[in-house]
């Protein structure tokens, strides 16, 4: 996150759009505005943004929906909503939903900021977190297809005994498959071993 | 005459023999007849011939009378005329026939011409004045005629019938010897005839004439016999002057037939003169009875009762006229019809007033002025009613003053009924009206604070600043407006009435409502057609209205996906004027859908059921119209219909 983040803003009024960019702007943020929901669904794909401020309620597709699909297609995306009307279930099933704060408008620079903030840092733990998974994914990708057989029945807490006679070889091969895992993931413990396949979705065996 | 006794009569009577042919009527019969006897040996002529002189004397000197009571009955006295000239004529001949030398004959006789020259004038002017027919010319030239052979008959040596009576012989006439003259005949006698003639052929044209134009009894009548006795009369005389038969002069005894059917036409005509007399009168007591009912009819009417001339006179009006506008009966009578309206509303009247002459009839309601100057609203009747052939105007006033007063008081009710619903409507929507406020403060203040930020940065960029604050300036204009309109709908207030744009109208609903709409999830679709006439009304109730209709619009929706709430506003021009249309896509009418105008209708569970019964009664205050219909599809469609103002936009 060394260059500037990138704020996407989604509201059907054109004048709280203008005036919202402005604000962001001033506070040194780079900033897309989007009319309408589904303008943002079209152009999110090119445009990449790092968090998100979403009106609750837009003609058409409202921004409770918009989250709802943007979870559905695994986007994980910070979202600060901003409603004029809110009332609690609605901003309840906003943050169960994975929203990073709910505001009503008329809202202050103050409180959007901050919420901002939040969810800068939110977008920033989750891109970290995509690092690391990619770090892993990589490394996974390394392994033999023996390997990740091997890899499959360790997760699942056999012993290299159960192991050997699963795979119909010896015990000592096991061990040898065993160690070139360790080395190549860089996880010395089965309990890392275990909770980095469980990230990659790699599944234990029966 | 056989011996009659009382025992035989008893006898008879116990036998059964019946009255008529017993002997004791036979008796009385034989002595009435007897008595008949000797009367008549007391002379016939005698006795007809004074009979008829007395009849045609009395007959004359009634008719005189009754001439003498009613001048303009010509024909009377002309049958008086005619029946004594009879009388006189029976009188000669009666002397004539009695006439001892042929001297006395001649006098006689040549005095006889005066009688009959009356008889034959009056007789031509009574069939004149009777029938009121004949050419004037026969009628002229018969008096003409007999008036010179009167001339002549006083002239000539004996008479217009002889030149000389040289004797008189006596003939058995009615069983008694009468004189009759013999002598040598006058030839200007037959001028005498020819007036007879002339006679007869005045009367058959006269007859005709009559008979042709309908009167026939009267014609066949008079006419009739007028010609069988004056042909006879004729042919008799011609027969006895020129000595065809022996026979005495009767000419009177055919004037007498006459001057009898002339009397019975006569007489009829008193009879009915007198059926008439007698119905008239009954007639003047219904008419008097019908008055009193009138004039009673006239003062018990609760209000004004009036009839004019058609120049504006005050003719006639009822006691409550006077009571009512404390005017007195003299200082009314002088008054016209436009003293008592105002000056204003002359113009009204006087339309309505040539609108009753020309044969209409008017309802108005003008206020009347009061002795006291002021002025109490009447609802005025006028109808064209023809008195003596001249056009009157007659109507009634029923003083509406309380009436006016129900009416205004209804209408207020009704404002404020308008007015609660409206106020209960816009609390329903708080929520969006709130958005409404909070969206451009929440502009402004981002706006603001966006503006704080870059004036403390550097270079400052002014021109960003500017646009800012013009946002500001816009977006708080926004806001006021959404107040001003809140006001405008949650105040009670006078209605008023003003030129509208209906889509402008339509604008300013979708305006307030916006917000709401993006809460239920409904699109709107706005057809407005460009170019529509100005509409004449009260805006903030026709707004209400609309937005009842949205509202519903959206309700009838709920239960549908997003995507399938579609409501659409159209305007359009219309035949009655400009029509705003609500459709929307929702669970369409109920089973009446003329029903849902009722109050307390609903089929909302909270719902009360005055909506569209209010949205009913602005409409029709507008003198607008107000329905729905099912769409083909899905829905239903709810218009309006508003008239336009006269001055075209």
């Amino acid at each position: 996150m060394n260059i500037l983040p990138t704020i996407g803003l989604v509201d059907d009024e054109p004048g709280m759009l203008k005036a919202l960019q402005r604000l962001l702007n001033a506070e040194g943020f780079r900033v897309r505005a989007f009319g309408s929901a589904s303008e943002f669904l079209q152009r999110f794909a090119s445009e990449t943004v790092d968090c998100l401020v979403l009106d609750v309620s837009m003609p058409g597709l409202t921004g409770l929906e918009l989250q709802e699909q943007l979870n559905r297609a695994g986007a994980r995306l910070p979202i600060v909503f901003l409603t004029g009307q809110g009332d609690i279930p609605m901003s309840v099933r906003a943050i169960k939903a994975g929203a990073v704060n709910f505001l009503t408008k008329p809202v202050t620079d103050a409180d959007l900021l901050a919420a901002l903030r939040a969810a800068l840092a939110e977008a920033r733990r989750f891109q970290d977190e995509n690092r690391e998974l990619a770090e892993l994914r990589k490394q996974l990708d390394s392994l033999t297809p023996r390997e990740l057989e091997v890899l499959r029945h360790v997760i699942a807490g056999k012993l290299n005994k159960q192991i050997a006679s699963a795979l119909g070889t010896g015990e000592q091969n096991i061990k040898v498959h065993r160690m070139r895992i360790t080395a190549k993931m860089g996880l010395p413990s089965v309990a890392e071993l275990v909770r980095a396949a469980e990230r990659l979705g790699i599944k234990p065996v029966e | 005459m056989p011996a009659y006794t009382e025992s035989a009569a008893l006898a008879e009577a116990e036998a059964g023999v019946a009255w008529w042919t017993s002997d004791a009527f036979a008796i009385q019969l034989e002595l009435g007849l007897g008595y008949l006897y000797v009367f008549c040996r007391m002379s016939w002529v005698t006795v007809i011939w004074a009979m008829i002189v007395s009849a045609c004397l009395m007959l004359s000197g009634v008719h005189v009378l009754v001439w003498l009571r009613q001048r303009e009955e010509l024909a009377n006295l002309m049958f008086a005329l005619l029946a004594a000239g009879t009388a006189g004529m029976a009188a000669c001949e009666l002397s004539m026939m009695h006439a001892r030398t042929p001297e006395e004959y001649t006098t006689l006789l040549r005095w006889f011409h005066v009688p009959v020259w009356v008889a034959v004038v009056s007789l031509v002017g009574f069939i004149h004045f009777h029938q009121q027919a004949g050419r004037a010319w026969l009628a002229w030239a018969t008096i003409g005629a007999r008036t010179i052979s009167l001339g002549i008959n006083f002239l000539s040596a004996a008479n217009i019938n002889y030149r000389e009576i040289t004797s008189l012989q006596r003939i058995p006439f009615l069983g008694e010897p009468v004189s009759v003259p013999l002598g040598v005949p006058n030839p200007w006698m037959l001028l005498g005839q020819l007036s007879l003639l002339l006679l007869l052929a005045y009367v058959v044209d006269a007859s005709l004439a009559a008979g042709w134009r309908g009167e026939k009894r009267p014609a066949l009548l008079v006419g009739g016999s007028t010609t069988i006795f004056v042909a006879v009369g004729i042919a008799q005389a011609i027969l006895v002057f020129w000595r065809v038969i022996p026979i005495p002069v009767t000419t009177s005894l055919f004037f007498t037939g006459l001057v009898m059917v002339m009397g019975y036409e006569l007489s009829s005509r008193v009879l009915r003169a007198a059926q008439m007399a007698r119905e008239l009168r009954q007639r003047e007591a219904e008419l008097s009875r019908e008055r009193a009912l009138t004039e009673a009819v006239f003062d018990s009417v609760p209000g004004l009762l009036y009839l004019y001339t058609a120049d504006g006179k005050f003719v006639r009006w009822n006691k409550q006229y006077g009571f009512r506008t404390g005017y007195t009966t003299t200082e009314m009578a002088k008054m016209t019809a436009a003293d008592w309206f105002e000056p204003e509303d002359l113009e009204t009247m006087r339309a309505g007033w040539s609108q009753v002459l020309a044969g209409g009839s008017i309802t108005m309601e003008l206020p009347v002025r009061m002795k006291d100057g002021s002025r109490v609203p009447y609802l005025l009747t006028g109808v064209r009613v023809f008195i003596d052939n001249q056009p009157h105007l007659v109507g009634i006033g029923i003083d509406i003053a309380h009436r006016k007063a129900m009416e205004l008081e209804a209408t207020r009710q009704r404002a404020e009924l308008a007015h609660l619903s409206r106020v209960a409507s816009l609390s329903e929507l708080s929520g969006s009206l709130a958005h409404e406020l909070n969206q451009p403060l929440g502009i402004i203040l981002t706006n603001a604070q966006a503006a704080q930020r870059l004036l403390s940065r550097e270079p400052l960029d002014l021109a960003e600043v500017r646009d800012i604050l013009a946002d500001i300036v816009s977006e708080d204009r926004r806001a006021g407006e959404v107040i001003h309109r809140l006001r405008a709908l949650l105040k009670g207030g006078e209605p008023k009435r003003e030129p509208l744009t209906l889509n402008d109208l339509v604008e300013e609903v979708v305006a307030l409502m916006r917000s709401d709409l993006i809460g239920r999830g409904v699109t709107l679709n706005l057809q407005l057609a460009a170019g529509l006439p100005l509409i004449c009304g009260d805006r903030i109730p026709l707004e209400q209205v609309l937005m009842n209709l949205v509202s519903n619009g959206c309700d009838a929706m709920g239960a549908y996906p997003a995507a399938e709430r579609q409501l659409t506003i159209s305007t359009q021009k219309d035949e009655a004027g400009v029509k705003v249309s609500v459709r929307d896509a929702g669970c369409g009418l109920p089973p009446e859908p003329a029903r849902m105008f009722e109050s307390f209708f609903t089929t909302k569970p909270q719902g009360l059921g005055m909506g569209l019964a209010i949205c009913r009664t602005i409409i029709n205050t507008h003198g607008g119209k107000i329905w729905a219909e099912p769409n083909s599809d899905r829905g239903a469609t709810f218009h309006v219909v508003l008239p336009c103002t006269k001055e075209h936009a």
